[in-house]
């Protein structure tokens, strides 16, 4: 049986016969208007349900765009043979029917969306600086009245931003410092300048790798996770009844993560450097055959503490970046569940930009400064 | 009557704790039946049996006809098709507009040209009672009640069997809850689907289900319909049907 035929009375008349079936599986990979009646024109049509057996929501809505096509070509529909039930269904979804609307997407010109793109640059400059603003106002409030300052949080965030993380650091600090030493003892033993593996380890490693290291590291762990607990916070309307209570979510949330990273930034920087110096050394002693007295007293005679300040003292900077960037994207979440998706994403990538941005700074800074 | 629900003898255990002890009823066809009770008394989780998200420690449920302990994956994928739920919170898909929140059941389970199914997904809208322009909104920009809608019109996307609705009116102000009420009515006497309604609304009880359970201490304390719950002379039925 078809699910459609049409029958011609005579020129102008049409008799139009209703399948068995008008379901979602019989009108499967259909035309959504058929063909025949593409071309249909001022003619009186009468729609036969004599073998209609059942119809679907699929199959009424099909009909019913079918009857309006139809009827705005100038054709008159009837029904006949037409079932009580079937009549009501198609009554009650006829009055259901609407069209989709245009969707209002606007194009823009290229030059509009540099335009736009430039003015959501300043916004977003404009917003960055509101929120340091509004932490530097809390920081106020705080050195005003200090008894405020959030003293367990700041710790729960010094144990899991910095203490659950010392082992990674650790670990991939030693490697990095193995590496770099492998990478030119062979060099260094080809010119015999053997014990300059020690200088090259400990500037490498003391100055650039560990504070770059651990700033990646933190990043990775701390930047994101402080976005997406914020970013939720904000959506559950956490943010919003703290305000309302009167509690300053910055004293609570900002200023705590912020500092518990600035103050433990030059501890893991530390802790990196002593272990890619292990990592150094054994690659020194094994392939280069230098003893550890050797090894110390080059560090000692010849390189400048000064390496070491460099480092740890750089790393402060990059604990307040990474914080206040995190912080930053957690409070710009907005609405839906999927937007904190991506703001971690930005938070950790933004986070990285201004890191490695701010240590090429420090590196042109110091050196015309010579030290 | 024909049965398109059977519950027999549930018995659950969260660890010790005892939730349902030898819980018994049916659903018939075409019924708007409520599932009640005071908070804690297990109502979302004997609905959530009923729609295969939790387990059950003993007893059997049977649903159109097939029981679903032991049931295979394969007829437990097709009975899934057949029902529809609306949870608590609308629960859409936050990356999808409400149009294609409403086609999505569609698209994945008919093989129906993509136009039709933007025209039934439009006609769906328009029966719960939005217009069109808010189809190409996103779930968070739609109001409590909105979103109820739109979940009940997804719910509608493949002309269920049975709808299972948790808590449709909380939340939602006297008015709009009303409408609701009488929307499910509606949908249920042109559509001939059955209905379960876990809920705690008076008014809902009152104006739309046709018969219901009562659950207390672990157990069904009623089975039946709201003028023979109030005439009734269990005192907690009253208090319970008064207190709410």
């Amino acid at each position: 049986m078809q699910r459609i035929q049409i029958q011609y009375l005579n020129a102008n008349n049409l008799k139009v016969l209703i399948g068995n079936d008008w379901t979602k599986e019989s009108l499967s990979n259909a035309n959504t208007i058929e063909k025949e009646f593409l071309n249909l024109v001022d003619k009186t049509i009468i729609f036969d349900f004599i073998n209609c057996l059942t119809i679907d929501s699929a199959g009424a809505v099909e009909i019913l765009w079918i009857k309006n096509h139809l009827i705005k070509d100038g054709c008159k529909i009837t029904y006949v043979n037409i079932d009580e039930n079937h009549s009501k269904l198609l009554s009650f979804y006829e009055k259901n029917l609407q069209d989709k609307p245009q969707f209002s997407k606007k194009e823009y010109l290229f030059i509009e969306r540099i335009g736009k793109w430039i003015i959501e640059g300043f916004q977003g400059v404009g917003n960055f600086l509101s929120f340091v603003g509004e932490m530097l106002f809390a920081l106020l409030k705080l050195i005003i009245s200090p008894w405020n300052f959030r003293f367990t949080a700041f710790i729960k965030h010094v144990d899991t931003s910095a203490i659950q993380a010392i082992g990674i650091i650790t670990i991939l600090s030693f490697l990095i410092g193995l590496v770099v030493a492998y990478q030119s003892a062979g060099y260094l033993a080809k010119v015999g300048a053997d014990i300059f593996i020690v200088d090259i380890s400990v500037m490498s490693v003391f100055r650039e790798l560990s504070p770059i290291i651990t700033a990646i590291l933190i990043t990775a762990r701390s930047a994101s996770s402080f976005t997406a607990e914020i970013g939720t916070m904000k959506i559950t309307e956490e943010i919003d009844a703290m305000r309302t209570m009167g509690l300053d979510p910055f004293i609570f949330l900002v200023i705590p993560r912020v500092f518990a990273l600035i103050i433990t930034m030059p501890f893991l920087v530390f802790i990196a450097d002593m272990a890619g110096m292990a990592g150094a050394y054994l690659v020194s002693h094994f392939q280069l055959g230098i003893s550890l007295n050797d090894f110390i007293d080059r560090m000692y005679l010849e390189i400048s503490v000064n390496e070491l300040y460099v480092g740890l003292g750089k790393s402060p900077i990059y604990g307040a970046i990474i914080g206040v960037v995190g912080c930053y994207r957690g409070f710009q979440a907005t609405g839906s569940t999927d937007s904190i998706g991506k703001l971690t994403t930005k938070s950790v990538v933004s986070a990285l930009f201004w890191v490695i941005i701010c240590d090429a700074i420090i590196a042109i800074a110091l050196t015309k400064l010579g030290i | 009557m024909t049965k398109v629900i059977n519950v027999e003898n549930i018995i659950t255990k969260f660890g010790n704790t005892l939730i349902h002890d030898d819980i018994s009823f049916s659903i018939h066809k075409g019924e708007i039946f409520g599932i009640l009770g005071g908070s804690g008394a297990g109502k979302s989780t004997l609905l959530r049996q009923l729609i295969m998200l939790q387990k059950f420690q003993s007893g059997n449920i049977q649903i159109l006809g097939e029981s679903l302990r032991g049931i295979s994956h394969k007829t437990a994928h097709t009975l899934r098709q057949k029902w529809a739920v609306l949870f608590q919170f609308g629960a859409l898909y936050s990356s999808l507009t409400v149009l294609e929140n409403i086609c999505l059941p569609l698209l994945e389970y008919t093989e129906l040209p993509k136009g039709l199914i933007e025209n039934m997904a439009m006609t769906k809208l328009s029966m719960v009672g939005l217009s069109g322009e808010s189809a190409y909104l996103y779930p968070s920009e739609l109001s409590g009640g909105m979103k109820k809608r739109v979940g009940l019109a997804r719910a509608l996307a493949l002309d269920p069997e049975l709808l299972f609705l948790d808590e449709p009116t909380s939340g939602l102000d006297p008015a709009s809850a009303e409408a609701f009420d009488k929307l499910i009515v509606e949908l249920r006497d042109m559509l001939g689907f059955s209905v379960i309604i876990v809920t705690h609304d008076l008014d809902t009880i009152r104006s739309a289900l046709d018969r219901f359970i009562v659950l207390h201490n672990k157990k069904i304390c009623f089975d039946g319909t709201y003028d023979a719950a109030i005439n009734s002379d269990m005192t907690f039925l009253k208090e319970f049907l008064k207190a709410n």
